[in-house]
């Protein structure tokens, strides 16, 4: 007789255990299923090395939703978010850029580049907190369908419409540019300060195949400045014991509430009886019963790995097999026996404590991004780099050092070779690229971890080493994610939901996904018509 | 002191022209100035190689006899690696028929391409031969003109409606391979999009240039129309119209101000001296010519102006006229002999086009060019002496802004460039050129006055389109002067030779003047 539950969640990464808290508090009786040794997913903390601690894959706590930490009173369960104070960007000249959380210190920064643009970062950060004040609500909110909006969907596009409206000219303007343009063809319209511009149109790249001139980058510049209106505590920091900490308190917060949860219980299939998920079947051939299957891993995954393209129409099979994901960033962590030095700002000092950013110029940008074009890993490419262990000592031994370097870009996808013969390869390139900014790095490094995106799509169940689940492109997002008409966290299986990354409002560790999918399973979230279905157990709105 | 009239045209360009016959039929007075000695500006045999088909909406407001439009039996070549050549017909089913050697599922789906694009362009037809609404206060006719695009849209099968959903901000190269194998195919579909783009072809948002091109012209590679004499006998044709219906046309005429009074236009001044004394301006200039330039400083508010300058509107596109003493060889086209009665283009594939783009992203012209090449007077004897021949390319990617290096020292480079990418499809063309032409960016600028020598006066951007050309706010073809307005290719529908941004400008001008 095999074991029954309300409902299942595959997968036990930020996203599955914030989904599953969700039904928990509402009374259901959830089994989470993980097929590695750890929870956490991409959040994860590992050590990797004695003593060492690494965020072996995200890094840094971004956009964390503060309803979720109140409302699963993540704080009681551990979670401690501490500060990542500013980017410093070494120049190859020497030079530098450092900006920080204080505004007037960072004003007087840039004024060391350009008394313009000291001018006009006032201006833009003020446009930008009132960008991100009109865009906040459309992160907790389920995407009507465009095609068959339903009544609630029109509404809330005519809300949508009506608040664009009503927005000064000038904002509307700056909205309309930052959903569209290019992150650089928007700070062109700022600041004359190249490396400003290299640095801050970085995060418009993260996780996607474009450039930072290509169109539709510019919008992410947001997510710099929401954490600000989010106010009460901090959305960009570490999580002290790295990131896993932050899966580790949900999960908490899930048992607390009644979830189980099972590691090294790897889905094989989701069970489908006509047209309906009933449960799923284990690697190990255990079968498990549930009405409802909320997936947190990639559509790919869950669709045509565990479903089964006989279970699905033959339109969503296609959209699915077109959803990008070319995953392009990798991960290089280092344990390191001291600090690097960078010749830009020699010795330690604050610049360390938060993120170190190798960005010098717009080309230097573009000619990363030209290297992946054609199918190979950027010679000299963009990092984002941390180290967490000067903010928070319990991830290295004393004295030690753990360092988290995100690179852009390593193309999913090699004209030559596998990511296997070339991951040294790249972990060096990543080296030497440091080592022209930080001469002394070669020296100190006790331990290496090389991360390509091949990595993560076989251990971490990212598709193509996406780390968003999918690209976080405009024709992949809101309505469209993951495939157009099913953005409402529902499938075209009855009883199947999808709660992951690759759903609205997309990656970073938000958790958004997780709750809003929490909720349309409960009935409570969504709009239009398909939404409208209650969930599977007749709840009242 | 010149009489004053109703309205000054800024322009003699298919807008400026479109939009003085409007008017002169209204009744109002008006007159043309144009800088250069001849009509047409881009829409002239030096610059435009083909026409799309004349909108209804131009048919409608006004007739164009005495044109003899030539449709080529093939629309584009594509010439590839090898001598591989796919010819794109007007009649679709033999494009499919020569993909079917090519490759069958290509074969099959262009079938499905033709169908649920040609669907889904009729929507953006429906937003684009009409003002773009006004967001603040939509009007009865702004309401009318969304019904009737949302009606068009519900109307639309869900997988075409989501296909438009998507297709508007991908990069050009994603939306081809997604329908296409071939990389030449691919290649020929991604370059239409990228045609006086600064994008390359995986650059987001170059799908939206492509379905703003299909608008006015369906055919995935549009239709190569041509009219006999080539584009100056269309523009001749609307200067006909303008002058029978009473407009006055003045060559050699260039603007040096837009004479504004208080907030409210009285006049121009032309280069000579003169004074034209006027009700209006219509300037089918560039915005940003018009608003910086033209206009006294300190007369546009600053923040208009910072907006203005912020219109992207680098051009990359250059033209190559080349007279020939003999008939160029392409060896791919031997067994298509028809082929040089439509286009040719070169750039065998994706990859290609891209290198090209970088060439443009760090200020440089593209060492290995993507041409679109026509060669007119095999189809049309009145464009060449008997055995002699002319030979029209556009080739990108030529940035207006050169770092380090002028237009002058980089014109000879472009010529060489672009005559060895064209022999590489036709050898020993060097050996039958009589004369070469080059028309860089910068000629497009300070000859044919258009805004940073970009053809479509300002990219055709999400941001730059709409309710938000030339500027958000200004989409209603009106300005912050009274009585001055602007519509050029910069304006709403934006570029191509189809006059409706002159034709509903000119409608909104002659409304304003009723009401004062």
């Amino acid at each position: 007789m095999p074991q029954k539950y309300d409902a299942i969640i595959i997968g036990g990464g930020h996203n599955g255990l914030t989904t599953a808290a969700y039904l928990a508090r509402a009374g259901r009786k959830v089994l989470v299923l993980e097929r590695r040794h750890v929870l956490g997913g991409a959040a994860v903390t590992e050590e990797v090395f004695p003593g060492f601690k690494y965020s072996v894959c995200s890094y840094v706590v971004s956009l964390l939703r503060p309803e979720i930490i109140r409302d699963l009173d993540l704080a009681r369960h551990g979670l401690e978010i501490l500060p990542l104070d500013g980017t410093f960007t070494p120049m190859p000249d020497g030079n530098h850029l450092w900006r920080t959380n204080d505004h007037g210190q960072t004003r007087r920064e840039i004024a060391r580049h350009s008394r313009l643009d000291a001018e006009a970062y006032d201006e833009y950060s003020q446009a930008m907190i009132e960008m991100g004040r009109f865009v906040k609500p459309i992160m907790a909110m389920t995407p009507p369908d465009p095609t068959r909006p339903g009544l609630g969907g029109l509404r809330d596009l005519a809300g949508l419409a009506n608040r664009f409206r009503h927005l000064p000219l000038r904002d509307r303007y700056n909205q309309l540019q930052l959903m569209t343009m290019s992150a650089v063809g928007f700070l062109d319209q700022w600041f004359e300060t190249d490396v400003l511009k290299a640095t801050m149109s970085a995060s418009g790249i993260i996780g996607t195949f474009l450039g930072v001139r290509s169109p539709g980058t510019a919008y992410v510049l947001l997510h710099h400045y929401m954490g600000e209106i989010d106010g009460a505590f901090r959305s960009w920091g570490f999580s002290r014991g790295g990131t896993g900490m932050v899966s580790e308190s949900i999960a908490a917060a899930a048992r607390l509430a009644g979830v189980e949860i099972r590691t090294e219980a790897a889905v094989a299939k989701i069970i489908v009886s006509n047209g309906t998920a009933t449960g799923v079947i284990l690697e190990n051939g255990d079968y498990i019963l549930a009405d409802v299957v909320a997936s947190s891993v990639d559509p790919r995954l869950t669709f045509m790995k565990m479903t089964g393209a006989e279970h699905l129409p033959e339109d969503f099979v296609e959209d699915i097999g077109r959803y990008k994901f070319r995953g392009s960033s990798g991960k290089v962590n280092l344990a390191l026996d001291a600090l690097p030095n960078f010749t830009a700002m020699p010795g330690d000092g604050p610049h360390l404590r938060g993120a170190i950013s190798i960005s010098p110029s717009v080309d230097y940008m573009e000619r990363a991004y030209d290297d992946a074009k054609y199918g190979s890993f950027s010679k000299r490419p963009y990092m984002d780099i941390v180290i967490p262990s000067l903010t928070d000592p319990s991830v290295a031994p004393p004295g030690k050092h753990v360092m988290s370097c995100f690179v852009q870009y390593a193309p999913y996808h090699l004209k030559d070779g596998s990511w296997d013969e070339q991951k040294e390869a790249f972990g060096d390139t990543v080296i030497n690229t440091i080592a022209e900014f930080a001469p002394n790095i070669r020296d100190i490094i006790l331990h290496r971890q090389v991360v390509t995106p091949l990595d993560l799509e076989r251990e971490w169940g990212l598709s193509e080493g996406n780390i968003f689940q999918g690209e976080l492109t405009l024709e992949q997002l809101f309505f469209l994610r993951p495939a157009p008409g099913w953005a409402s966290y529902r499938t075209p299986i009855r009883n199947l939901y999808m709660c992951g990354s690759a759903t609205h409002p997309g990656g970073g560790i938000m958790a958004a996904p997780g709750r809003n999918a929490a909720m349309a399973i409960l009935g409570r979230g969504g709009t239009g018509a398909r939404a409208k279905q209650r969930g599977p157990w007749r709840l009242p709105v | 002191m010149t009489a004053p009239v109703d309205v000054v045209v800024i322009g003699a360009g298919h807008n400026g022209l479109v939009a003085a016959e409007q008017l002169a039929r209204g009744g109002l007075s008006t007159v043309v100035i144009e800088r250069r000695p001849g009509i047409g500006g881009a829409a002239s045999n030096g610059l435009a190689h083909t026409i799309p088909p004349v909108h209804p909406a131009l048919a409608r407001a006004m007739s164009l006899g005495g044109l003899e439009w030539m449709k080529p039996d093939i629309a584009l070549t594509a010439v590839g690696a090898d001598g591989k050549a796919i010819p794109f017909y007007n009649d679709h089913r033999k494009t499919i028929e020569a993909l079917s050697g090519i490759s069958a599922r290509d074969a099959e789906r262009y079938g499905t391409f033709v169908e649920q694009l040609t669907a889904a362009v009729r929507v953006v037809g429906a937003v684009l031969d009409r003002p773009a609404p006004d967001m603040d206060a939509p009007s009865f006719g702004d309401l009318l003109g969304l019904g009737g695009a949302a009606r068009r849209f519900r109307a639309l099968d869900r997988r075409t409606a989501y296909g438009l959903l998507r297709w508007g901000p991908m990069p050009i190269a994603d939306f081809a391979s997604e329908w296409f194998g071939d990389e030449l195919l691919q290649a020929a579909i991604a370059a239409r999009g990228l045609l006086g783009a600064m994008l390359g072809p995986r650059s987001a948002g170059s799908t939206l240039t492509y379905l703003h091109q299909l608008a006015f012209d369906p055919h995935p590679t549009g239709s190569g129309l041509t009219v006999a004499g080539g584009t100056i006998a269309f523009s001749a044709a609307l200067a006909t119209a303008a002058t029978a219906a009473g407009a006055t046309i003045r060559l050699s005429a260039g603007v040096r101000r837009i004479i504004v009074a208080g907030d409210a236009v009285t006049g121009v001044s032309l280069e000579s001296g003169e004074t034209i004394e006027c009700r209006a301006v219509l300037s089918a200039a560039g915005p940003k010519q018009t608003l910086l330039d033209l206009v006294e400083p300190g007369v546009i508010p600053p923040d208009t102006v910072m907006r203005t300058r912020n219109i992207r509107a680098q051009g990359v596109t250059a033209k190559i006229n080349l007279s020939l003493d003999a008939l160029p060889v392409f060896p791919a086209l031997s067994a298509l002999p028809s082929a040089l009665g439509g286009r040719i283009h070169v750039g065998p594939d994706v990859d290609y086009l891209e290198r090209a783009f970088d060439a443009a992203k760090y200020g440089g012209s593209s060492p290995s060019p993507w041409l679109e090449i026509a060669v007119p007077s095999t189809h049309d004897g009145s464009r060449a002496p008997a055995g002699r021949h002319v030979m029209s390319i556009y080739a990108q990617y030529a940035p207006r802004a050169l770092r380090g290096r002028t237009w002058t020292d980089e014109r000879p480079v472009l010529l060489e460039n672009v005559l060895r990418a064209a022999e590489a499809v036709a050898p020993g063309l060097r050996n039958i050129i009589v004369n070469a032409e080059v028309i860089t960016p910068e000629d497009l600028e300070l000859t044919y006055g258009m805004d940073g020598g970009h053809i479509h006066h300002g990219e055709h951007a999400l941001d730059q389109m709409l309710v938000a050309r030339p500027l958000l706010g200004m989409s209603g073809y009106g300005s912050p002067v009274r009585g001055l307005y602007l519509g050029s290719a910069g304006s709403h529908p934006g570029g191509g030779i189809t006059g409706l941004p002159g034709l509903l400008a000119a409608q909104h001008v002659a409304a304003q003047l009723k009401k004062r």
